[in-house]
């Protein structure tokens, strides 16, 4: 004891005035010095004070940083929302060479060149040195990517952060891609690509998932159907996976070797848009990454590995060389071709549907048919015209189905290292190489075998072989059959494109038409014959062009029983044609109102789709907004089905011999569930003009647009007034000038209340119904109407906090000339 | 007219430091006293002893020839640490610092102590603070086993 006495024991409150000043790594270390420093270190208060004092420090702090030799000044930094040390410890420190950007939510900062440290909670800190700045961000609730620009680096995690840095490969990219990741031993999922990126996201977005549970293999999930998959890697030491949010660590090698830093991989969210698997086989060996969107490889890039594993306490150190990009979809309708490596995944996406029967799927873009010989596409007329969604079909249905489920097979090959491999539903992991790989063995109907002996595919017959002449009996009669059930089979087949669960997001009629399908018959419509259309419209001749569509021409056509019609011919090129058609009838035919046009029939033969409506002499005018208005009422409120019009103009309002007013033009039409209240769409269609901003900009719709667009119509109407009472004088005498200037106002008024930005804002069309119809007199103010530039993502969702406008009263501005 | 602008400050040990009234405000404490009593002109310190008062006197004097500017304080600072590396005159420093409410000197000197205490092992502080190890061995070794990362690159006594 005698010879301690050589120190000095300070008063308790100078010692913590000195603790406070030390890093957080000393700190840390002292909580060994006695129990009553480690409860004293640990304590809320003390944490506090060195936190206050790190930040008046942070100057000296930054002058430290500039003497790298001295590596344990590390930065400190607390987390104000947690008390513990621990969470005063930075997790990492980085000195970045380069100029780094920081990732935080959505908003990119940087670059700055200088040292990053990370925190728990994902509290991080960014130093320049140089500019003696240092920028503190609070936690960010979706995580933070810090991303080193045009600078390949890795770290590794010894403190279990959730942070990832990230590099970017190509400029002209927007997307980054983590540096290192976490590797899980178990099967994980990535979740909702949208939930992890911005928090929001539905059951309908992408989802990545994998397994190591037998062999490293990814799948990605849509609407929760698996339509791709990496494939069964085939050589002994290929591996994959995993996720950083299972916080499980691990390494696996395939079939044996866990040898950290050697080897990762990992599926991760880039965005709201991308998702990224990306392996590592072997040190040494190139790493690859392929940029998944939803339909499956976007792009895959590799990338040589020369550097070794990596410590914490080690110097940081970069990849030399740049990625390099193997392989780019030019389309994101385009499936990616195949990859350089022999060894690697199979992938190329075909489906089976539910009941194994159908292939889908999306070929490389240098096979733009199918070629596997014995399938082909599904739609031909959606395949050749680029869209390939539908994928690919036996040409003939299997008759023996049912024995499927007990032998397994659809399609089986063998591979010496894989062994037996076996597709019952979906053949989605299967791609051509050439010259390597293993044979496929499809499953086809026996009758094709005559015609295609000595093709490359092996088929396996099925074990009945009938004799030759059934095989020609069944083949007699299923040409008679199709021949005869001509109509009806093209139909059947268009319909067949949207079964249940082969719906893409992006798809809005397929959305529809999957909640329809098995309600709506088309077939309950009358058919007419291409033949007789023709003869009625006198060959399509120009002078029954009524008008153009968004789809196509229409034409005033006379039937034979002195019926007039109007007939919407939809134009072979459009590529949704067929979608739009199919929409447009279930829609339609399922409306019966005054205010709508009714569809009296249909055509659908050969390439051509026509509708055929209720003719409207008084074609389109601009009034009778009641009847307008009632129309919308039924199709949002009244009728069975809510509906969004979407493309609401004066030219889709057509006036009959009475000039009744009539909605007509539902291509666009959607049908909402019933508690369904808003949606968004990849495809926004519609007029510009007449569409909402949240509509236009963002696919936002709901039936607040279609009053947007109703409010349009109002303005224009008004404006039409306007002029004819201020400058033509072609006011209808019966109008009396006093009342009218008043209705003009009132109009304006509940027009500029249909277009306020905000969809919450907008009344529905009830209201303005009752508005125009004077139940009610008292009309809000409306908010200032926005400029299409003005719109911005913040302004979704929120509510009518928008500071009142300036424009004061626009009736006033009105009343005044 | 001198006399007003400067005041006499007395050490423990009995001597008396001359300074100026301006310097001697810096002072937290000193400025009470001064304010509390303005017909003395001597002031006695009974903690702080001549040698320490004399390092205090010193930086309060650079410290008002320095200025405001931040620079300037800071080569200041710096030319009064120079030479300043044993623990016991700092530990008499920080005290008198503490004493005397001088707050520059105060972090000056903590922030001195700090670094040179950072890259020490938890002996090292024990004995240069006189710290009693009420850990047993097996909590001791628990403790540093969950923050190994904490003991790494420590320096040798």
């Amino acid at each position: 004891m005698a010879e301690m006495a050589i120190g000095q024991q300070l008063p308790q409150e100078l010692m913590i005035e000195i603790l406070v000043c030390l890093p957080v790594k000393s700190i840390v270390r002292f909580r060994c010095v006695s129990k009553t420093w480690c409860n004293m270190l640990k304590s809320p208060n003390f944490i506090n004070i060195h936190l206050r004092n790190q930040r008046r420090r942070k100057v000296l702090l930054v002058r430290r940083w500039l003497m790298p030799q001295q590596n344990e000044d590390v930065l400190s930094f607390h987390d104000p929302n947690s008390p513990e040390l621990e969470e005063v410890c930075p997790k990492l420190s980085i000195p970045f060479p380069k100029d780094i950007y920081m990732k935080y939510g959505n908003t990119v900062m940087g670059p700055c060149n200088g040292i990053v440290c990370i925190f728990h909670h994902n509290s991080v800190i960014l130093c320049n040195p140089a500019l003696r700045e240092i920028k503190a961000l609070p936690p960010s609730p979706f995580g933070l990517d810090i991303m080193a620009s045009g600078f390949g680096n890795s770290f590794t995690n010894d403190y279990d952060f959730k942070v990832v840095l990230l590099q970017h490969f190509d400029p002209n990219r927007e997307y980054y891609f983590p540096v290192r990741v976490k590797v899980s031993l178990y099967s994980v999922s990535t979740g909702s690509w949208k939930q992890i990126y911005c928090g929001g996201g539905g059951e309908n977005d992408p989802i990545l998932a994998g397994s190591v549970m037998n062999y490293p293999y990814t799948e990605l999930f849509l609407n929760g159907v698996c339509h791709w998959c990496s494939g069964h890697p085939n050589l002994k030491r290929a591996i994959l996976s995993f996720d950083l949010s299972t916080e499980v660590l691990g390494w696996l090698d395939y079939p044996v070797i866990t040898k950290r830093d050697i080897f990762w991989s990992n599926l991760m969210v880039i965005n709201e848009c991308f998702a990224a698997v990306w392996f590592n086989y072997m040190e040494g060996e190139p790493i690859d990454i392929w940029v998944m969107k939803e339909y499956g490889v976007r792009e895959s890039w590799t990338k040589q590995f020369t550097i070794g594993p990596f410590r914490y306490s080690e110097p940081f150190l970069a990849w030399e060389n740049e990625w390099l990009l193997l392989h780019e979809s030019d389309e994101d309708h385009l499936a990616l071709s195949t990859s350089q490596r022999p060894w690697g995944p199979f992938f190329m996406r075909i489906t089976l549907n539910s009941n194994g029967s159908l292939v889908q799927t999306l070929w490389n873009d240098q096979h733009r048919n199918c070629d596997i010989d014995l399938i082909e596409p599904v739609n031909r007329e959606k395949w050749e015209s680029g869209n390939w969604t539908s994928g690919c079909a036996r040409r003939r249905q299997l008759q023996c189905e049912q024995s499927n489920n007990a032998s397994g097979n659809g399609a089986y090959a063998h591979d010496p290292n894989i062994g037996c491999m076996s597709w019952s539903e979906h053949l989605i992991d299967v791609q051509r190489f050439n010259g390597v790989g293993v044979d496929l063995y499809i499953r086809l109907e026996y009758s094709e075998l005559d015609n295609h002996r000595g093709r490359r595919l092996v088929i396996v017959i099925p074990v009945v072989m009938g004799c030759p002449a059934i095989c020609i009996v069944v083949l007699i009669t299923w040409c008679w059959i199709v021949k005869r059930k001509g109509k009806r089979i093209v139909i059947e087949k268009d319909r067949k494109v949207f079964e249940p669960g082969l719906a893409f997001p992006s798809n809005s009629s397929a959305i529809v038409l999957r909640d329809e399908n098995e309600k709506v018959k088309i077939e309950e419509l009358p058919l007419f014959s291409f033949e007789a259309l023709s003869r009625s419209t006198d060959n399509f001749h120009e002078n029954n062009l009524l008008g153009k569509g968004d789809f196509g021409p229409v034409y005033k056509g006379n039937l034979a029983n002195e019926k007039v019609i109007a007939v919407k011919r939809l134009s072979a090129a459009s590529r949704q044609g067929n979608e739009e058609f199919t929409n447009e009838v279930v829609v339609i035919s399922k409306l019966q109102h005054r205010n709508l046009v009714r569809l009296i029939g249909c055509c659908v033969e050969r390439e051509e789709k026509m509708l055929i409506y209720e003719y409207m002499p008084n074609k389109s005018l601009d009034g009778c907004l009641f009847g307008i208005g009632r129309g919308l009422l039924y199709l949002h409120k009244d009728s069975r089905l809510k509906k969004i019009h979407r493309n609401l103009k004066p030219s889709n309002v057509l006036l009959d011999e009475d000039w009744n007013p009539k909605i007509s033009d539902f291509d666009m039409a959607r049908i909402f569930g019933g508690n369904e209240d808003h949606c968004n769409t990849a495809r926004v269609v519609g007029t510009y003009g007449y569409m909402a901003p949240e509509y236009a900009m963002e696919g936002r719709f709901s039936e607040k647009s279609d009053v947007y667009s109703f409010g349009v119509l109002l303005l224009e109407i008004a404006w039409k007034l306007w002029n004819e009472e201020n400058g033509l004088h072609f006011v209808d005498q019966t109008i009396e000038s006093s009342n009218f200037q008043g209705e003009i106002v009132r109009y304006i008024h509940i027009a500029l209340l249909c277009v306020q930005e905000f969809p919450n804002d907008r009344p529905t069309i009830q209201t303005v119904l009752s508005m125009l119809g004077r139940e009610i007199l008292d009309l809000p103010r409306p908010e200032q109407p926005v400029f299409a530039e003005k719109w911005n993502r913040s302004h979704v969702g929120t509510g009518t906090t928008q500071p009142s406008s300036q424009v004061g009263d626009s009736n006033g501005i009105t009343i005044s000339q | 007219m001198a006399e007003e602008n400067t005041i006499t400050l007395k050490s423990s040990d009995g001597k008396e430091f001359l300074i100026s009234k301006k310097a001697a405000t810096l002072s937290e404490t000193i400025k009470a006293m001064v304010e509390e009593d303005n017909s003395s002109s001597v002031f006695p310190l009974t903690v702080v002893d001549s040698k320490t008062l004399a390092d205090v006197i010193t930086f309060l004097n650079k410290h008002v020839d320095c200025g405001d500017d931040d620079d300037k304080k800071k080569s200041c600072d710096e030319e009064f640490m120079a030479g300043k590396d044993d623990m016991k005159d700092l530990f008499d420093l920080v005290v008198a610092a503490n004493y005397l409410d001088v707050k520059d000197l105060l972090d000056l000197i903590c922030g001195k102590i700090a670094d040179m205490m950072q890259g020490k092992s938890p002996e090292w502080v024990r004995k240069t603070f006189n710290i009693q190890n009420d850990f047993s061995p097996e909590e001791e070794a628990k403790v540093r086993e969950e923050y190994a990362w904490a003991h790494e690159g420590v320096e040798e006594d």
